[in-house]
């Protein structure tokens, strides 16, 4: 006799300042700076509108985050870095970052992190975009999150020197979609 | 060439990751995932900005 997997209900909402922010496990050492950024800045950073955090919190006797974004102005400069060559018409192009991204280990597999991806996509097209002037939404992806954000229609800016950082330039053209 | 980010820093490109940049971005076509992931956006964030919240269920 088949049973029904056990659910659990989750919020999707901006961070409050009276939210807990501990208990979020990530489950490697590389992820310790988004623990860390959720637990030290994000409550005030949203806050005082340096960076915007969109979680997903559980429900029940006690909330607990399982997933977070967080979004910043930002820009991508573009020139030749050599003297003699001409710079590019537009050197300074506007965009929205994903400063931070990150799913609890425990809840991986449940399509939050492409949901928040596809938020952060919806405000920067439809909030930002049209008002402010904002042509990208750009993101340092870690190595192994490349292919997902590949998924959520970014692209690697695909150069050797790209490649191998440990944190990958991707992007996605607002003005196209 | 270069790359350089930070936090709350902006992204520079130069030399080659600035040509590549440039091209990808001028004959990059629009992108089907992409536009995807935006219609799947706008819904969440419709509900988002009527309710304050958007409730799911996720596995345990």
């Amino acid at each position: 006799m088949a049973t029904a997997a056990a659910s659990q209900d989750v919020v999707l909402r901006e961070i409050r300042p009276e939210d807990p922010v501990s208990g979020l496990s990530l489950g490697d050492p590389q992820f310790t700076p988004l623990k860390t950024f959720l637990k030290k800045h994000a409550r005030r950073y949203h806050t005082e509108c340096l960076a915007k955090t969109y979680v997903y919190v559980t429900q029940g006797e006690q909330e607990k985050i399982v997933a977070y974004v967080s979004l910043i102005c930002s820009q991508i400069e573009v020139s030749s870095g050599l003297p003699e060559v001409k710079e590019y018409e537009y050197s300074d192009l506007p965009a929205v970052k994903v400063a931070r991204l990150a799913v609890d280990s425990r809840n991986r597999g449940n399509d939050l992190g492409s949901k928040l991806v596809a938020l952060a996509t919806a405000i920067a097209r439809n909030n930002v975009m049209p008002h402010v002037g904002c042509r990208f939404l750009v993101v340092d992806a870690k190595k192994d999150s490349v292919r997902f954000y590949e998924k959520c229609g970014f692209r690697l800016l695909d150069t050797p020197n790209n490649r191998k950082r440990s944190s990958p330039v991707m992007f996605l053209d607002l003005w196209k979609l | 060439m270069s790359v350089q980010t930070s936090f709350f820093g902006v992204t520079k490109l130069t030399g080659e990751d600035s040509k590549k940049f440039r091209r990808q971005v001028t004959y990059g076509r629009p992108n089907k995932l992409a536009a995807v992931s935006l219609a799947r956006g706008q819904a969440i964030l419709k509900q988002l900005q009527a309710k304050g919240s958007v409730a799911t269920k996720i596995k345990k």
